[in-house]
């Protein structure tokens, strides 16, 4: 267990790192009201643990009593903070040197430094939120894209909480009337499962199939996926993913590590992050070097979820470009394939019948990376195909994780079996609305296993 | 100053029990009742079983209980409820000669070795240092004794209701106990009321039998006790009869509801829902305009017969005018009337799982002060406290039967977690892994944790040898679809097979039993009918019956997880003070318990989870540092 108590209090910088113009430093626990009266001094003179007053302006001071910065302080009372708990913050001056100094006083006088997600654990451990709802502030944290942000969002406020106590009921109410056909046999009770029943039971599976659906999406939205830049030599790879970068670049986050040599990023395309990995040129080479790029090129074709492959509009189709074609439909990783430099195409001949057989494209575009001619067209066929069509409307609710797609599997999986023949005994058609039952629970956190817990938490991101 | 090992407290059907497993297992025991000649009464409706009560005899026989083999030789009628549905939830059902069966019940208390009856009145518990050191009677003698199981029944503060009229007793003719009732306030006990009911008693003489629904027993009736052999068993000396309530009844009674003390607000007690008054069901289900009443006679030599389904508090006169309204009750003549019954009991939270109380060292309660109801709930207490109190005597670790071994441990778990709200009777809902609590198995379950039972084990244990051998065998032999399998089937009344099966897939159609498999491939040798229907269960079942023995497997680690006696709730100021309040008071034993605690959130749950785990870690540490 990485939490391995919540009695102490804990404090963490809950703003990003980096300059800004405000930063917070965020306190809970039961000892966050007197960690926090110790290192402030109010300009009026105010205790901040009486009265009703939960705004100070004043001064944060270190343990020689020199000034490290004048803040604003809230004073949230458990439980009707964030966390149930007390909850102090600190509104100070942006920039990591005050905030660190803040964070650095909190924890000598007491406080402990928070774990990833500790405080969204402690909200959902003291029972401020199902575990639906816990999850998507994490995900709200860390969205990339605003289609993510508007998933994250709807989920928080609780649309899959509801969507999921709905099923329960349904479920609920159905294994209420089964449970009284075993316990009660002498008495005239109504017909064990009438065509009404089977009715909402059906419409309840059709429910749990449309999430599962989402599932996909969900995932992608919320985690994104990995798209390989893959083509022979000088066709534009490289062209096209500045040019596919370039109209991102306002919400585009940096993944650290992975830019010094410029050749993955993040970008959002259609709604999804997407981790574009531009790659070398693929041909047979002697030159050593070239080489290990080649064969770093397919190891991200073999890591990627999507492949485009990029291929020169201006010229015929070399026979290099078939091979490789021919190599990466053996990955089984779906296909789009772009046709760069549009621009230098003559129009009327550009169109012909040149094509590359036997290889099944999951859709095909044409696109001037140098002019933007077809990029935008690209972006949104691009979301299509990554959602589907049919989710790209986020508030609609959602499954994003794959211990909720689980889940929901056994749940459907038992609605089935059930709806497969609804004429079984009694005790068996309980045995799957019971079990369907605690597959729900399971993701609404009602009857969460305490592993499963252990796994969501330790993915959680600090300071929130 | 006379000296016992054990005193029981009450000759009902938790009395027996108990005084029978501890002089049983060769303790110097005492049961003391206000009237001997009421040992093993049946105050309510002459049957014994059900759904899940059925279950439970079984389980109180495979433990070494009186109530099964009485029972097989008491009974005037046998019928499996729930024949039609899946073989987890038949549940037996008995009609019971009550003369016979309280006859049976004293002679056996009377002849046990070790067993001494005493007729008088109990006044007062002693206690010395927290636990208990014997008993006074209301004549001023004092007995003592280490441990003390009180089956009082509804004797506490008893007061009976006959309409607007009511008297002093613990039930129909027999006066109440209210000097216990009050030394247990004495005591700092929590005590709250609970209510019951019975029906009419009606004289044969005036039934209109050929206006009724005749119910006859099983063609092959079924015994209790696995120590009565299945082929042979033949008491189906007895039908019972059924008819309904009428509009006309509906109007009877709401015409006189303010003759009725449950609705003029004399009956403070709270009933159950479960078999509930008359009016009860008028009330709540106004748009039913019948409801089932079965006619059950009390035994053979008697013309008294019982109305089931006429459970009533209202005035004499009204209840002659409801039984005249419904078909061939017309001329209904009433020897006893119904009445309701209030009475104290003792919170079951107030217990640990071995029924004993939390503040009275060797001091347990069983069947209706802990709230339950029922014959069969209150024999299983009785068996379950005497086999802890033996366990207390001799200084053995205590016997927790779980919920996922015996009904019984769902309902001992029930109330002493969850407490009660209403008189408690059992239910197979209320089981978590139903398909593995079976009135079949409750020996292979059970037999190992009871008392008096060798031979029993010993036939189980054979049983499971031959039940095993022949499912393996039957999971081996292999039929190819060809004219012998055919003609095979089709004689069976089954669709003929396309592919190759194996006997145990032939097995799993619906309508083939092991007898009509046998034709086909012989066993090397015949099973007999208990070992025949467990390979039968385990086959048609299966894929079923594996599903939640996984479950049962997630179960068990939370139930392993312990809870230590001296946990401090206070070190985890993430809980809510309601829910570290119910946590201390009821000092669950595992996890698994705690989590089942009413009023404690799951997120509670998982803060109590993460403080266990980093106990168990930092003990597991220590000992590593010990080596």
């Amino acid at each position: 267990m990485r939490y391995a108590s919540t009695n102490d209090t804990i404090a963490a910088i809950s703003t990003p790192p980096g300059e800004g113009g405000i930063g917070i430093v965020r306190l809970s626990g039961s000892g966050a009201m007197e960690i926090a009266a110790g290192m402030f001094a109010s300009s009026k003179g105010r205790d901040i643990c009486s009265g009703s007053q939960r705004v100070f302006h004043g001064h944060v001071h270190d343990a020689a009593g020199a000034s490290i910065d004048e803040v604003l302080l809230h004073v949230m009372r458990g439980p009707h903070s964030y966390t149930a708990e007390d909850v102090v913050e600190f509104n100070a001056h942006g920039g990591t040197a005050p905030l660190n100094a803040i964070l650095e006083e909190t924890l000598r006088r007491g406080a402990r430094l928070a774990g990833p997600g500790e405080f969204t654990l402690r909200a959902f451990l003291n029972g401020r939120m199902d575990l639906t709802r816990a999850e998507a502030v994490i995900d709200l944290v860390r969205a990339k894209t605003r289609t993510a942000l508007a998933a994250a969002n709807a989920t928080a406020d609780g649309i899959l909480s509801k969507a999921l106590h709905e099923l329960r009921e349904t479920l609920a109410d159905a294994l209420a009337r089964v449970e009284a056909a075993v316990d009660f046999p002498e008495e005239d009770l109504p017909e064990l499962v009438d065509a009404a029943l089977v009715t909402r039971l059906e419409e309840a599976r059709g429910r749990m199939a449309a999430l599962l659906d989402s599932a996909d999406a969900g995932m992608r939205i919320r985690e994104g996926i990995a798209l390989a830049i893959v083509g022979r030599p000088n066709v534009g790879k490289s062209s096209l993913f500045n040019a596919l970068l370039r109209d991102a670049r306002a919400i585009v986050s940096a993944e650290p590590g992975t830019t010094r040599d410029r050749i993955e990023e993040t970008a959002s395309l259609g709604g999804v992050p997407v981790r574009l990995m531009d790659t070398a040129g693929m041909r047979d080479t002697p030159d050593a070097v070239e080489s290990q790029g080649v064969s770093l090129a397919r190891g991200a074709a073999r890591r990627a979820q999507y492949i485009l492959f990029v291929v020169d509009a201006s010229v015929s189709e070399t026979e290099e470009d078939r091979r490789l074609a021919a190599e990466l439909a053996a990955l089984e990783t779906p296909i789009v394939l772009v046709r760069n430099k549009i621009d230098l195409v003559n129009r009327e001949s550009h169109a012909s019948s040149r094509a590359l057989p036997g290889i099944a494209f999951a859709m095909a575009c044409e696109v001037s990376a140098v002019t933007g001619e077809g990029l935008a067209a690209l972006e949104t066929r691009l979301g299509e195909l990554f959602l589907g069509s049919a989710h790209l409307e986020t508030t609609s609710p959602m499954l994003s994780r794959i211990h909720q797609q689980d889940s929901m599997r056994r749940a459907e999986g038992c609605l089935g079996r059930l709806l497969s023949d609804t004429s079984a005994s009694p005790e068996l058609l309980a045995l799957e609305l019971r079990e369907a039952l605690q597959a729900l629970g399971e993701i609404t956190g009602e009857t969460t296993s305490e592993e499963l817990l252990d796994r969501i938490f330790s993915s959680f991101c600090i300071g929130k | 100053m006379k000296t016992f090992e054990v005193i029981i407290i009450g000759g009902g059907h938790a009395g027996i029990e108990a005084a029978l497993a501890c002089a049983r297992t060769g303790h110097l025991s005492l049961l003391i009742s206000m009237n001997l000649d009421d040992i093993g009464r049946m105050s309510c409706n002459p049957s014994i079983g059900g759904v899940a009560k059925g279950q439970l005899t079984r389980e109180i026989d495979a433990l070494g209980g009186e109530m099964g083999r009485c029972i097989d030789r008491t009974g005037i009628q046998f019928k499996m409820l729930n024949r039609s549905k899946g073989a987890a939830v038949h549940s037996p059902r008995a009609q019971a000669d009550r003369f016979l069966y309280q006859q049976y019940m004293k002679q056996v208390c009377e002849s046990t070795t070790n067993l001494y009856l005493k007729q008088a009145e109990v006044t007062d518990l002693l206690v010395e240092d927290n636990r208990i050191a014997g008993i006074r009677t209301s004549f001023g003698e004092e007995i003592s004794a280490a441990a003390v199981i009180v089956c009082t029944g509804t004797f506490l503060h008893g007061r009976l209701h006959f309409g607007m009229t009511t008297i002093s007793g613990g039930r129909g003719g027999s006066a109440a106990a209210d000097g216990l009732s009050d030394c247990y306030r004495r005591l700092g006990f929590p005590v709250g009321r609970l209510k019951t009911g019975t029906c009419a008693r009606i004289h044969e003489r005036s039934i209109h039998f050929e206006k009724f629904q005749e119910q006859p027993g099983d063609a092959l009736p079924r015994p209790f006790s696995f120590s009565t052999p299945v082929e042979g068993f033949d008491r189906n000396l007895v039908s019972c009869w059924l008819t309904h309530t009428t509009e006309k009844t509906r109007d009877i009674i709401l015409a006189n509801m303010d003759r009725s003390p449950l609705y003029s607000g004399r009956i403070e007690g709270i009933g159950t829902r479960y078999c509930p008054s008359i009016e009860d069901k008028i009330v709540k289900f106004p748009d039913k305009p019948r409801h089932h009443l079965f006619l059950e006679p009390e035994g053979l030599n008697t013309a008294e017969w019982y109305v089931n389904g006429l459970s009533t508090s209202l005035p004499e006169d009204v209840q002659r005018d409801m039984l005249h309204s419904c078909p061939g009750l017309e001329d209904a003549e009433i020897i006893r009337p119904g009445y309701a019954v209030e009475y104290d009991y003792v919170p079951p939270t107030q217990l640990k799982l071995t029924l004993e109380t939390k503040a009275i060292g060797g001091l347990y309660h069983a069947g209706q002060i802990n709230g339950t109801s029922g014959y069969e709930e209150a024999a299983a207490q009785g068996l379950y406290a005497a086999l802890n109190a033996v366990r207390f005597l001799e200084g053995k670790p205590p016997l927790i039967i779980g919920r996922e071994e015996a009904y019984l441990g769902v309902m001992v778990d029930d109330i002493v977690t969850r407490g009660v709200l209403e008189p408690y009777r059992l239910f197979t809902s209320r089981a978590e892994y139903r398909l593995h609590l079976r009135h079949d198995n409750a020996d292979v379950r059970l037999a190992a944790y009871g008392i008096r039972n060798e031979a029993l084990l010993q036939r189980v244990e054979k049983r499971e040898r031959d039940v095993e051998a022949e499912i393996v065998r039957l999971r081996d032999v292999f039929f190819s679809p060809g004219t012998e399998l055919n003609q095979f089937l089709t004689a069976c009344g089954e669709v003929p097979a396309m592919t190759p099966l194996s006997a145990e897939q032939i097995l799993k159609r619906p309508g083939m039993t092991l007898e009509n498999l046998w034709e086909l491939t012989p066993p090397e040798a015949l099973l007999d009918f208990e070992a025949r229907e467990q390979v039968e269960i385990r086959i048609k079942y299966g894929g079923y019956l594996d599903r939640e023995a996984k479950t049962i497997e997630r179960f068990e680690k939370a139930e392993k997880l312990r809870i230590p006696d001296t946990f401090d709730y206070d070190c985890i100021p993430g809980l809510p003070r309601e829910s570290r309040q119910r946590l201390k008071e009821i000092q669950p034993l595992t996890f698994g318990q705690a989590a089942r605690v009413p009023g404690v959130r799951s997120s509670d749950i998982a803060v109590l989870h993460i403080y266990l785990m980093k106990m168990q870690k930092s003990r597991q540490g220590a000992v590593n540092a010990d080596e």
